[in-house]
């Protein structure tokens, strides 16, 4: 079945980069949010398989996304991936601590981010 | 494919983000360097600088573009310890920013014209000053110090629920307001998810005057899927009072996580009630009160109207969210030029229904078709007034580019200048701002140069030191100001005399009777400048002749104002847009051209009885001023011998304070046009703006009269002097 | 491939071989030049050059040019110069003919319009019968011509360089 993932990030070029890097090799329908807000609309009104998100967003920052969906009934199981560059290491653990699944540090080449989108949701779809 | 034009699309989208950025981030530096000077500059701004450079690096280490990637690197880790408080802003520092700025503009100029991604064209070559390396090189800041003294762990302030989910910079920020001993609350606010961008910006507005906002968080315990619940983390610098007053109407839950001064006793956890009228929907949050009043308005119609509202937005949330699309400007000229088709069509349908009235068996037919085609009128005219507005973009776009370049050179020749900025949201079409900006810098750079004078010498005639240049921006009517204004010395009137003598272009009598205005005027000549030697920064050559040519060729025309001592203002007026202007139809020699109207001051009819002739130039005298004559068929290299004939048709056209009177043979009429240009291989004549397709298949040419008038006067010396009194 | 006119649109040029300047190469290692008539000579040029051939529209007369410029014509909305490529070749001006056509091609990011007398058919010779520019005598022209090809016994096209010829006109 096709899974549905959505891609939290304030840079258009990094969400058509993961886009890009992802259609014709896992068989997804990918949703967009361009900060925390639009993150939490879209959040409560769909199922996701997998959410990949930034850190260093304005207003909401990922580390409070990463609670947010932690606390939630919906999502509460749902890999996150973070994407972020190496600046900080503070953040990298928090966002772990949190409950971040997989931290992937900028820049990732398309296998990269492939494979980890690819194995995340295989583990999911075995429990399921 | 797909795959490919997906790479594509990131990559546009890379290079259009990095330009964003570019834009972004020199705005924020230019308020950052201003707030250096009188203090601490915003932390949300610096962050926000501090988040760019960490986007661009993550975006060109991505794509591959390692100049910007290790760049933005090195300028990242740099705002990093300037965020975190490790380093502080310095006059060096800045100025590297700056630089830095200029050397992602080069190394996006590189891809965008080689298309080489890897931007393998591209050199730095600053000497490179690391900030540590020099003199001043931030250090430890005298503000938010996080020595053992000061030292206060929000561990033991904070609970650790909030302290987990903070970034490393939200906690700095967080210890520094501790520190500072403010006191610090958190709101718990309910928020619509539909609407919860601008109910946001609201708060914000209300919060940012009083404090500062540490973070947003999100509460995952609202019961309304429609709500959501956020804690907004404030450090307080006013006084309570003004948090309440700020907060008036909005319905806050507020509990003291610090308490400051004079945060009220019963305060840790208080409730600033949203009135009943607001439009704060039930939530958990609320106060016994707020529940019961909520619950009270759920009265059985209103709910049912709730529900469609609900409905409505369900349906508002499919949409993207986003409300710009980025469009190439390419893909405008082509709609313009389907518009200008269509006007073409439209005057076709015009007059198919003119000739069906005259047939009297087809009267109720045309009188029909008449009436449609007036509604078709009507929305093609909206259709043209709304592409145009689409093509319209602040000038900010040109301000911003300009205020660095000023920070720029004066720190180049020394001189503080105090850059005012007036009216940069004022619109203009997107083509004038990119072929205007290289003028207008031209203009600054004069100002700071030979302008402003030095502070030594300010001081001196009593003025202050720093100097100011005032760059404003306002539209009226058809037309865009854009005003250079400086306080600097003037220009010196004898000099630019001296000047147009030497060079020839008038005798020293004639240099006698020129008036202030049309002597000041002469700076516009080629080989007249404002000053004797050229140095580093006006100097290469180029005059204020070429700043002149480059507005004319865009139908702008540029004057000065200046008063020895006082200062000097340059005036460029343009036509707010390009794509579409009112013309006049002429015809000359049986061929059709264009004269845009608002070059024209009138149109007269004369014959060769009313010529005079003026050291062989023919001449007309209207109302008592002697009007040189320019017969446009020799002017286009088909000359009639022989008197003007009988009731010709004299244009009366002027260009700052030249008039010349254009010779035609018909006036055919007046039309909106949409202006083409012509390609390079035309180069070589200047008399033309461009080509018209007037609906008859074939192209009309749209005549520059600016152009016209320049090359007329350029040969014709003896009138080199505007406006010839008749005798 | 049969006798009509398939001329592709955005065919890329690669610069850097002259040989490629003057011809395209189709699959079987043929040289494809499009053939037109000036006065009573054929010329051949880069089939690639040429982006789409057109009847003569109306020409708008453009003051103080170059003779060679005819004027500008419009091209789906574009303003196109168009050059009399007989007075650019030198060869004198005579009467228009019916069978004249426009070639648009581009040089330099521009689109330009090139009157010919008439349009012959799309020339395909093998490599080995292009035969490379010969010794002609000194003069402005030849040094433009890089080569001849005769398709058959009766007819010898000459093929011009014309991007070569047009940049160092607009020069």
């Amino acid at each position: 079945m096709t899974a549905r993932l959505l891609i939290v990030d304030d840079s258009r070029a990094m969400r058509a980069y993961v886009r890009g890097s992802l259609r014709g090799f896992v068989d997804c329908e990918i949703d967009e949010a361009s900060s925390g807000f639009e993150a939490l609309r879209l959040l409560p009104r769909t199922d996701y398989k997998v959410v990949i998100t930034d850190i260093n967003m304005p207003d909401i920052n990922g580390l409070e996304l990463i609670k947010f969906i932690r606390a939630s009934e919906r999502h509460r199981d749902v890999p996150i991936i973070i994407i972020s560059t190496h600046s900080s290491k503070q953040d990298q653990e928090k966002a772990l601590e949190l409950g971040a699944s997989v931290f992937l540090p900028k820049p990732f080449t398309p296998p990269d981010i492939v494979d980890v989108v690819a194995s995340l949701i295989k583990e999911k779809g075995g429990e399921s | 494919m797909s795959k490919n034009s997906q790479g594509n699309k990131a990559m546009k989208e890379f290079l259009a983000e990095a330009q964003e950025f570019v834009e972004s981030l020199s705005r924020n530096l230019i308020e950052i360097d201003k707030a250096v000077k009188t203090g601490e500059p915003d932390p949300d701004m610096v962050n926000e600088v501090f988040r760019g450079w960490h986007t661009l690096k993550g975006l060109s280490s991505t794509f591959g573009v390692e100049p910007l990637s290790l760049l933005a690197h090195n300028e990242e880790s740099l705002l990093d310890d300037i965020r975190l408080g490790r380093k502080v802003f310095t006059p060096h520092i800045l100025d590297s920013l700056f630089e830095s700025i200029e050397e992602v503009t080069k190394i996006l100029d590189i891809i965008n014209e080689s298309g080489d991604i890897k931007a393998t064209g591209y050199r730095d070559n600053r000497t490179k000053t690391t900030p540590e390396q020099s003199p001043d090189s931030g250090g430890a800041p005298d503000y938010g110090k996080d020595d053992a003294e000061s030292f206060i762990d929000p561990k033991s302030l904070i609970d650790a629920e909030v302290l987990e989910v903070l970034t490393e910079f939200e906690e700095h920020r967080l210890r520094i307001n501790l520190q500072q001993g403010q006191a610090i609350y958190k709101m718990r606010i309910g928020f619509s998810l539909m609407s919860i961008d601008q109910e946001l910006e609201d708060i914000k507005g209300r919060l940012r005057p009083i404090g500062e906002i540490i973070t947003y968080l999100p509460s995952s315990e609202s019961n309304d899927p429609d709500m959501l619940d956020i804690d907004i983390l404030l450090a307080l610098h006013q006084s309570w009072e003004d948090l309440e007053a700020a907060l008036e109407g909005v319905g806050a839950g507020i509990s003291t996580l610090v308490p400051g001064r004079d945060t009220p006793k019963a305060a840790s956890d208080t409730m600033i009630p949203a009135p009943p009228t607001a439009e704060q929907p039930s939530d958990s949050s609320m106060t016994g009160i707020d529940s019961a009043v909520a619950s009270e308005i759920e009265s059985p119609v209103i709910s049912e109207r709730g529900l469609v509202k609900k409905q409505k937005e369900q349906l508002l949330s499919l949409r993207s969210v986003s409300q710009s699309v980025r469009v190439d400007i390419g893909k405008l000229d082509h709609l313009m030029n389907v518009v200008g088709e269509l006007n073409i069509i439209r005057n076709a349908i015009t007059k198919i229904s003119e000739e069906m009235r005259s047939l009297s068996e087809q009267r109720e037919l045309a009188i029909e078709l008449h009436r449609v085609s007036r509604g078709f009128d009507r929305r093609l005219a909206e259709m043209q007034e709304g592409i145009l507005e689409v093509r319209m973009v602040p000038v900010s776009q040109m301000f911003d580019r300009l205020s660095r370049m000023t920070r720029k050179m004066s720190r180049g020749v020394g001189k503080e200048i105090n850059l005012v900025i007036s009216g940069a949201d004022t619109e203009v079409d997107k083509l004038i701002i990119e072929e205007l900006s290289d003028p207008v810098m031209h203009i600054i750079r004069n100002a700071i140069d030979h302008g402003i004078e030095d502070a030594a010498e300010r001081r001196a005639v009593g003025k202050p030191e720093f100097g100011t240049v005032a760059l404003t921006a306002y539209q009226k009517g058809n037309h865009i100001l854009i005003e250079v204004e400086d306080d600097g010395a003037g220009i010196d009137g004898e000099k630019i005399l001296e000047a147009a003598v030497d060079n020839g272009y008038l005798s020293k009598e004639a240099a006698a009777s020129l008036s202030e205005r049309e002597v000041l005027n002469l700076i516009f000549l080629p080989g007249v400048t404002t000053t004797v030697k050229a140095n580093e920064l006006s100097g290469r050559g180029v005059g204020m002749d070429v700043v002149k040519t480059n507005i004319s060729a865009l139908s702008g025309v540029v004057e000065v104002q200046s008063e020895l001592g006082i200062g000097t203002k340059f005036t460029i007026t343009m036509p707010v847009t390009l794509a579409i202007i009112p013309a006049l139809l002429v015809s000359v020699d049986e061929n059709t051209f264009a004269v845009p109207l608002n070059t024209v001051a009138e149109a007269l009819t004369i014959s060769g009885a009313d010529v005079n002739k003026v050291m062989g130039l023919e001449t007309f005298t209207l109302r008592g001023q002697t009007l040189p004559l320019c017969r446009m068929d020799g002017f286009f290299g088909r000359p009639r011998h022989g008197a003007i004939p009988k009731s010709s048709r004299l244009l009366v056209a002027s260009l700052g304070q030249r008039r010349l009177g254009l010779v035609i043979d018909e006036l055919l009429g007046q039309q909106d046009v949409v202006i083409k240009p012509l390609g390079y291989s035309l180069d070589e004549t200047r008399f033309f703006a461009g080509a018209t397709d007037l609906g008859d298949q074939k192209l009309s040419l749209v005549i520059d009269t600016a152009a016209v008038i320049e090359e007329f006067f350029a040969s014709n010396e003896d009138f080199t002097q505007p406006a010839a009194q008749a005798e | 491939m049969s006798n009509s006119i398939v001329i592709p649109d955005m065919a890329k040029l690669n610069t850097g071989n002259r040989n490629s300047v003057i011809a395209g190469k189709d699959d079987d290692m043929k040289l494809v030049f499009l053939g037109f008539v000036l006065g009573d000579e054929e010329f051949g040029v880069d089939l690639h050059l040429v982006k789409q051939i057109v009847m003569p529209p109306p020409v708008t007369w453009v003051p103080r040019v170059q003779p060679h410029i005819l004027g500008v014509i419009s091209i789906r909305g574009n303003v196109v110069t168009l050059i009399d490529t007989r007075l650019l070749m030198g060869f004198d001006v005579s009467d228009r003919r019916n069978s004249a056509r426009v070639l648009l091609v581009d040089v330099r990011d521009e689109r330009i319009g090139l009157l010919v007398d008439a349009i012959t058919q799309v020339r395909r010779v093998p490599v080995q019968a292009f035969e490379e520019s010969p010794d002609l005598d000194e003069g402005s022209m030849t040094d433009h011509v890089v080569g001849i090809i005769r398709p058959d016994k009766q007819t010898q096209v000459t093929i011009i360089d014309l991007k070569e010829i047009l940049l160092e006109a607009m020069r």
